[in-house]
């Protein structure tokens, strides 16, 4: 979490046990860095970004992490004192900066500047030190590529070029079945190792670490264990300090998808309607076929301009599959149909944060993007604006999120919203 | 209509619901919506009856104004214009009321989108549902707006002051509760008229009248209703908080003397009850039937608020508090909104004040001041 908005919560977390009246909420004045995670990144660029900034960090161990493959990695890492102090320092540099920032008053520290203001908002970063160590091997373990290994040295913001880069946190995608996604670096976070700080910029994150950081390991407080960091050398996992909820550790599953086909030829729907199975069609409610198919099961409009809608998938595979499956009855029944232009238009997806949030505050402090009318629809209706996403948010922890035309900002949105969430557990 | 037009129909209406052993009442619901909007935990059925009495009143009053605007302009229903154009003199209600009817178009815009079931129904039902609230507000307001000010609503993004304090007290509420009462909490704000639509109709009773609210009408009718109750909490806890006296408040001295009739005669001895008192003239309100009752025995601490005895007369009164406040145990600890506190809130909603007072509120001339618009 960028250090403002932790401090942001703090504040009306603060305020809520404390005092009566809230001033102006924290939220709004803020420019809410929280909605605003950079532009994510191809992978290859990312990481040759990455390099790129790394090569200009004066860092000794980290250049030196970056040439090695990583099983000499760690034996690196215990290089002697001088490189170690130079990262300390950085990393105390960065501590102050953070227990400065709950004040919003603190004047940026060159080490951060890049981090905060610009990033806007940096999920999933811890503010705690950093501590480097064998998570490589986990790291190692988990993906075996190489680059992935380096990253976690690699400073979060690309295009800074400070030359104190502190050590980021890096998350690494290891999700089975295989991302789609296209931008980002995933890096791994090893569980009982204390993390680097910063983060990637881009924020999606399909599934974090199994043995990743827990949601709840959240304090939103960067809690300055000086001593106990050793950053980057020590091989011995260290107690895991609890950074501001990295990853929620729950991934939303799609539960529908809204996609568009068009066919490319004008389609008799009186025919259609007669010949296929499964297809109704009544002109006089409606000017379109509607057919389903049981595998995967779905639901398509056709309409007799030969554009068709689909719906139902729970993936964009299935989306696309189903699809090509309708084309084809239409095809079988002599039409010319092709299959063009298949867009995505909406994903939904819901997932479980487990445990109850109190809305009323919610809505109070995040007021411009929340809507809560309870005797109208039992859930708060959250806008958000990057991504453009919006989520239905329940008193039981159940949230909804639609409007995602990839699956990237379902993930995406989730993990911005959940630490906004946790902030309001209801006890 | 005027208010005597009124009051004996308002009479006949809510003695004849209660004669026919209230067939149809909202007093349990009600007293959900009140905890729901900064009441005790455990509202007063007394005080959830008066409110229900009010809200009828206004809402049949209503009715019959929306009806006759309706005549004039040779309609059939009643329709959301009519009740649009009587709320066209309150800015800030009636942008509460646009902003409710467009999140309702959003909402079923949004939720059609997640389920495909329903994304079906809307589109096998015609789909020009969409914002269609929105429409015909937009619609209307283009047509009777003068001088811009009503269409400048829509593009009016600023505070709504009224609901950002329902917010903050809501949260206030909320912070202090473990989740079993927050679970509670919440099924009693997702408590509302529209959501008893049918009940809500019989409710009204709208049988006897020969024009009728269409379907978009009463939704909004059912939002007024809630609107209603909502303006009665806030004013009824304004009052309670008048009544106590606060130590060191240089004011307490000259707070409204009308408090002392709702002083339990117990503890008038001691002080000076004015026989005057507004009880015996007209009451402006419509809670006549009711009136009688004031002296329900559910005289609450507050009553010692009123300083017409003087400042000296203080330590008695708070030593009287404390024994009547003894005395009545199970009324002592209850915070809940008592119903002095929703007549006083409703006498002085409706009381003029200032030389343009006729002109302030929708049909204040008719001497029924709407709380809702």
């Amino acid at each position: 979490m960028a250090p403002t908005v932790c401090s942001g919560l703090d504040r009306v977390e603060a305020e809520a046990q404390g005092r009566d009246l809230r001033g102006p909420c924290p939220a709004p004045s803020r420019p809410d860095p929280q909605l605003g995670p950079a532009s994510p990144f191809a992978p290859a660029g990312l990481i040759n970004g990455l390099c790129a900034t790394r090569a200009q960090s004066g860092s000794a161990a980290a250049q030196l992490a970056w040439a090695l493959p990583p099983s000499r990695l760690s034996a690196l890492l215990t290089v002697g004192p001088p490189p170690m102090e130079e990262e300390q320092t950085y990393l105390e540099l960065y501590l102050d900066q953070c227990t400065a920032q709950d004040d919003l008053a603190a004047p940026r520290s060159p080490l951060l500047s890049p981090v905060v203001p610009d990033d806007g908002y940096i999920p999933n970063t811890s503010n705690s030190e950093t501590v480097f160590n064998a998570h490589l091997q986990e790291v190692k373990g988990a993906s075996g590529h190489f680059s992935s290994v380096d990253l976690s040295f690699l400073p979060d913001e690309l295009t800074q070029e400070s030359k104190d880069q502190s050590v980021i946190k890096s998350k690494q995608d290891i999700e089975e079945n295989g991302k789609t996604q296209s931008q980002q670096s995933r890096l791994s976070l090893p569980r009982e190792q204390d993390i680097g700080l910063g983060l990637i910029s881009d924020s999606t994150l399909s599934k974090s670490h199994s043995q990743a950081y827990p949601g709840d390991a959240d304090s939103d407080q960067p809690s300055p264990e000086k001593p106990n960091s050793t950053p980057l050398m020590s091989i011995t996992p260290m107690t895991p300090v609890t950074p501001v909820s990295e990853c929620s550790g729950i991934v939303p599953q799609l539960q529908n998808i809204v996609s568009t086909v068009n066919l490319a030829c004008k389609l008799d729907l009186k025919k259609i309607a007669l010949h296929a199975k499964n297809a109704e069609y009544n002109p006089k409610r409606f000017a379109a076929v509607i057919m389903r198919i049981r595998e995967p099961r779905t639901t398509a409009l056709i309409f007799s301009s030969g554009k068709m809608v689909c719906t139902g998938a729970k993936s964009e595979e299935q989306s696309r599959l189903a699809a090509r499956k309708y084309a084809r009855v239409v095809q079988k029944l002599g039409f010319p149909a092709r299959f063009l232009d298949f867009k995505i238009q909406n994903m939904v997806g819901s997932c479980d944060v487990r445990f109850p949030i109190r809305l009323e505050g919610l809505v109070l402090t995040h007021q411009q993007f929340s809507s809560y009318e309870p005797e109208l629809f039992p859930g708060l209706i959250y806008r958000m604006v990057k991504p453009r996403i919006v989520l239905l948010i329940f008193v039981s922890g159940k949230v909804v999120l639609t409007g995602a035309k990839e699956r990237s900002e379902i993930y995406e949105a989730f993990e911005n919203i959940y630490p906004i969430l946790k902030g309001f557990k209801k006890a | 209509m005027n208010n005597t037009a009124a009051s004996p129909m308002s009479t006949a209406t809510s003695s004849s619901g209660r004669s026919a052993g209230k067939s149809v009442s909202f007093a349990a619901e009600l007293q959900s919506m009140m905890f729901s909007l900064g009441d005790a935990r455990r509202p007063l059925h007394e005080t959830a009856v008066l409110v229900e009495d009010v809200v009828h009143t206004q809402l049949i009053n209503l009715l019959q104004q929306a009806a006759e605007v309706s005549q004039l302009r040779g309609a059939r229903v009643i329709s959301a214009e009519d009740l649009l154009f009587l709320m066209r003199k309150d800015k800030k209600k009636l942008r509460r009321l646009l902003k409710y009817m467009f999140f309702r178009d959003y909402k079923s815009k949004i939720v059609k989108g997640i389920d495909e079931d329903d994304l079906l129904e809307d589109k096998l039902s015609g789909s020009n549902n969409a914002n269609k609230r929105q429409k015909i507000a937009q619609d209307f307001l283009n047509s009777i707006d003068q001088t811009g000010e009503l269409l400048a609503m829509f593009e009016d993004d600023e505070v709504d002051e009224v609901k950002q304090e329902r917010m903050e007290r809501a949260e206030r509420q909320t912070r202090i509760m473990d989740s079993a009462q927050y679970a509670e909490f919440c099924e009693s704000r997702q408590l509302s008229f529209s959501k008893k639509a049918s009940k809500f109709r019989d409710w009204l009773d709208c049988s006897s009248m020969e024009i009728k609210p269409n379907v978009v009408a009463m939704e909004i009718l059912a939002y007024l209703a809630y609107e209603t109750v909502a303006q009665l909490v806030d004013l009824a806890l304004l009052v309670r908080q008048d009544m106590v006296t606060k130590a060191g408040d240089p004011f307490s001295h000259a707070i409204s003397a009308t408090f002392i009739q709702y002083h339990n005669s117990a503890e008038g001895s001691s002080m000076k009850s004015y026989p005057e008192s507004p009880e015996t003239t007209p009451p402006p309100t419509p809670t006549a039937p009711s009136s009688g009752s004031q002296h329900s025995g559910k005289t609450t601490a507050g009553s010692l608020g009123n300083g017409s005895a003087g400042q000296d007369l203080t330590k008695t009164k708070q030593r009287k508090r404390k024994k009547s406040t003894a005395a009545c145990g199970v009324e002592a600890h209850s915070d809940a909104i008592q119903p002095c506190h929703i007549r006083e809130a409703v006498r002085r909603y409706g009381h003029k004040i200032g030389p343009l007072s006729p002109f302030t509120s929708a049909y204040r001339r008719n001497g029924m001041a709407f709380l809702a618009c």
